[in-house]
């Protein structure tokens, strides 16, 4: 059973898409860690049980890929960057949305804190905003790329006219 | 995300009988980035853009134009 060859381009995007993986899994611990600092000690119980096992799992996800983008690195540095790809600049994309949207949650928070939250922790805020770092990234990149798995035949001859690619495939 | 930019990167890939996949590590980049680009979703950066022309050994604007208003 032959196996395809990964080009370094192909793992590269791997490593952003396990990344965003691994963010949204890190955002909803974040999450219920942070009702578990309000939600008494059953909502505690709970994080206790899910903590760790998310933790490995997300270790398992990255720590594979990382050590091979470490190894890349060092064995040939700028050839494991692909900065133009889609996949790249989706990512990038995510991010300054994520900043958007955390600027946005941290007003929001401050204004609650000095109102109707304002008994809670400072430690339920900060992983309240840390979470919704995470998720508003991880999930616009995820979102930026579904579907697009696209055909990969040669089309027909007379196909060979300009096209807008939004057209032809109803992009 | 590109309704300005057209580009002929499927006509050129069948004329020289070539995959995505074939077309993608000719030049560096995944298969993802050339489907992204063909189907008018993303926009290509100049590199990536004169690195299609090159292998294809034509000027660029013979692959990207942009649409007419």
């Amino acid at each position: 059973m032959a196996k395809q060859t990964e080009t370094v381009t192909q793992f590269y995007e791997r490593f952003i898409q396990r990344t965003a993986v691994a963010m949204l899994m890190m955002a909803f611990i974040y999450t219920i860690s942070a009702f578990a600092l309000v939600g008494g000690p059953s909502v505690a119980a709970i994080v206790d049980f899910l903590d760790r096992p998310l933790g490995i799992v997300i270790i398992i996800i990255m720590l594979p890929v990382f050590a091979k983008m470490v190894w890349l690195r060092i064995r040939q540095k700028n050839k494991c960057r692909e900065a133009d790809s889609f996949v790249a600049v989706t990512f990038k994309d995510a991010a300054s949305r994520a900043f958007s949207v955390t600027f946005l949650t941290l007003i929001l928070l401050l204004a609650l804190s000095e109102g109707p939250l304002s008994d809670f922790p400072a430690a339920f805020f900060i992983n309240i905003i840390t979470a919704v770092s995470l998720a508003t990234c991880s999930g616009w990149f995820l979102y930026a790329n579904r579907d697009i798995e696209e055909d990969d035949d040669f089309g027909d001859a007379d196909d060979h006219e300009d096209h807008a690619g939004n057209e032809e495939r109803g992009a | 995300m590109s309704d300005e930019l057209n580009n002929r990167i499927r006509v050129f890939r069948a004329e020289h009988r070539l995959s995505q996949g074939d077309l993608a590590e000719k030049i560096g980049v995944s298969r993802k980035t050339i489907s992204t680009i063909e189907v008018g979703r993303f926009i290509p950066s100049t590199v990536i853009a004169l690195k299609i022309a090159r292998y294809f050994e034509v000027p660029v604007e013979e692959i990207f134009s942009l649409a007419e208003e």
